[in-house]
């Protein structure tokens, strides 16, 4: 009989396991805040000056500086939240046995595994918030609703933050991952970060709109320039979809793991 | 279902009946039947892979039950795990330190597992560290602690919440003597507070020292149960003579009351009297020799020693 996992997360477990992440990242908080905040925001003022320079804004309906911002920085928040649900999760489930220890007390699979895998998102939300208020300064964000992106980026990680998790919790050698980051990292070329989808081949489009990541991509880029229409429901509708999907995905396979 | 009005009525801490637990075709528990009474210390004894910590995981809801039943303080492992884990303290047998965060942190970590208040947490934890003899070691990093403080660290947190059941794998393997006997001293005294204890270990010593009743098992079976004193009665005669070096020798039978063993180059002689083994003794005047009285070190080589020869 299916049920579904998501029903049985318990929120203050869930934020426990949360907490225990942020206390730990709090101490550390010098390295973990601003160096990997360097890199996307030259990026994007490279990509946006320089390439921005080749492009007429007519193209693209928009600066190509704002264009990639929307990109680049779901991009920043999503590979931030896979390193979380991969090395960083396998680190603590294999080699500190973090999460036998806390199985040791009355915090369920469940929530541990909503608590990691939260963990990772906000881990994106948090960093698309600060690279958005240097951003601001930059004049890329053209709407007030930009202030909601960090929400959509912290609800589309959760679902890739998901697989990356499934996967984690699937392996025996941390040299599986090989195989993963060449995947996750190949869709980030495509998932219309840098140019529009619908200059790919009809094949890779279709592969690429399958990606929740080109949804949230599109979704932030509406939120940024302030043209919200029915696309713009629909991308919303995917993303929540996918999370709830493969969110559901991992925590069964983390209780089979630490149970099976 | 069980309810706690069924907690209060049965005199049982724990209480397994046919417990089994198969990974794959190896079975590590095989219905095992025993029960462990509130308040008493409990020990298990066996060799390496006999089944120990999987049924002490299987007492704290880490791994499910393949068969049987198990109730701690009367809820069952298969459906109550949330009560029956906040009623329980678990030292595992490998270290499972938080080596992200400093000493004290690792116990207040804990603590919000178990939804225990800020503020009560921090002085509960410094009480812990003290009580353990780690009360000047608050901000150190995990790792640079000592085998033993971790140890003893993780006696700490497993005290954390409280528990009415305390279990303990292997606690002391590693500690110095000292560590050892002083470890001994808080188990006694958490005994005395009415927590039942159920330990696990290889020194045949700490489990005479603190347990009020015990099991040897082997291969998930229990070989036998008893008290201490009881098991050596009833399995070994009082004295024993253990001559050293007799590779490829065979033992002698000397008297119907003399029971003779083999254990590597090591004869032993087990006899209810003194004047029974003295002249068996006499008859290997250039070997090393001793009499001593039985332990149950005796016990557990000839329960666990005939169990692998079957
Ligand atoms: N997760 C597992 N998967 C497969 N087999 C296991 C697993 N855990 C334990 N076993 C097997 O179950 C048996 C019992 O192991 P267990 O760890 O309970 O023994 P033990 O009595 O605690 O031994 P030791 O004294 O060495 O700690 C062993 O044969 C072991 O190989
Ligand atoms: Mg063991």
């Amino acid at each position: 009989m299916w049920s579904c996992s998501l029903g049985q997360i318990n929120g203050v477990d869930a934020l426990a396991v949360w907490r225990r992440n942020y206390d730990v990242n709090l101490r550390l908080w010098r390295a973990e805040v601003f160096p990997p905040l360097l890199e996307p925001t030259v990026s994007i003022v490279a990509f946006g000056w320089g390439i921005g320079s080749l492009i007429a804004a007519e193209t693209l309906e928009m600066p190509y500086l704002t264009f990639v911002a929307a990109g680049i920085l779901v991009v920043t928040g999503v590979i931030r939240a896979i390193l979380e649900c991969t090395y960083g999760a396998y680190f603590r489930m294999v080699y500190q046995s973090t999460y036998d220890a806390i199985l040791s007390t009355p915090i369920g699979v469940e929530s541990l595994g909503a608590g990691e895998i939260l963990w990772g998102a906000s881990k994106a939300a948090f960093d698309s918030l600060l690279i958005m208020l240097i951003l601001f300064a930059f004049g890329v964000l053209h709407s007030p609703m930009s202030l909601l992106i960090p929400l959509v980026i912290l609800l589309g990680a959760t679902g890739l933050a998901s697989i990356a998790f499934a996967y984690t919790v699937s392996i025996s050698s941390i040299y599986q991952y090989n195989y993963f980051i060449a995947l996750a990292f190949s869709s980030l070329w495509i998932c219309g970060a840098y140019f529009p989808v619908d200059r790919l081949p009809l094949a890779l489009q279709y592969l690429s709109w399958s990606l929740p990541i080109t949804s949230v991509v599109a979704l932030s880029r509406d939120l940024m320039t302030g043209r919200l229409d029915f696309w713009s429901l629909l991308q919303a509708f995917w993303i929540l979809i996918s999370s709830l999907v493969f969110s559901d995905l991992a925590l069964r396979r983390l209780a089979k793991r630490m149970y099976g | 279902m069980t309810s706690s009005a069924e907690m209060s009525a049965s005199p049982y801490a724990i209480e397994g009946s046919r417990v089994v637990k198969k990974y794959g075709d190896l079975t590590a528990v095989d219905e095992m039947d025993f029960t462990i009474k509130r308040g008493e210390a409990f020990g298990l004894l066996g060799p390496n892979g006999a089944g120990k910590s999987t049924l002490m995981r299987m007492i704290y809801c880490r791994t499910p039950l393949t068969s049987g039943s198990l109730l701690v303080e009367g809820w069952d492992v298969g459906q109550d795990q949330k009560k029956i884990k906040a009623l329980v303290g678990v030292v595992p047998q490998e270290n499972n330190l938080d080596p992200d965060l400093n000493v004290i942190d690792n116990l207040k970590v804990y603590a919000r597992y178990f939804r225990i208040p800020a503020h009560q947490a921090q002085s509960l934890a410094e009480d812990l560290l003290a009580f353990i003899g780690l009360g000047d070691k608050k901000y150190a990093a995990v790792e640079a602690l000592s085998g033993g403080m971790k140890r003893r660290l993780i006696v700490a947190r497993a005290l954390m919440n409280g528990p009415k059941i305390l279990v303990l794998d292997e606690p002391t393997t590693g500690l110095d003597p000292h560590v050892r006997h002083d470890l001994w001293d808080r188990l006694r005294e958490l005994r005395r507070r009415q927590i039942t204890i159920l330990l696990s270990t290889h020194y045949m010593e700490e489990a005479q020292e603190l347990c009020d009743r015990l099991i040897i098992m082997d291969r998930g079976k229990i070989l036998a149960s008893g008290k201490p004193k009881e098991l050596i009665r009833l399995n070994v005669s009082n004295f024993v003579l253990e001559i050293h070096e007799m590779d490829g020798l065979k033992p002698l039978v000397s008297h119907p009351e003399v029971t003779p063993g083999v254990h590597g180059a090591t004869h032993y002689y087990f006899a209810p009297s003194l004047e029974l083994l003295t002249p068996l003794m006499n008859q290997y005047p250039h070997r090393q020799s001793l009499i001593r009285p039985s332990n149950l070190e005796d016990v557990f080589l000839k329960l666990t020693g005939r169990s692998r020869l079957e």
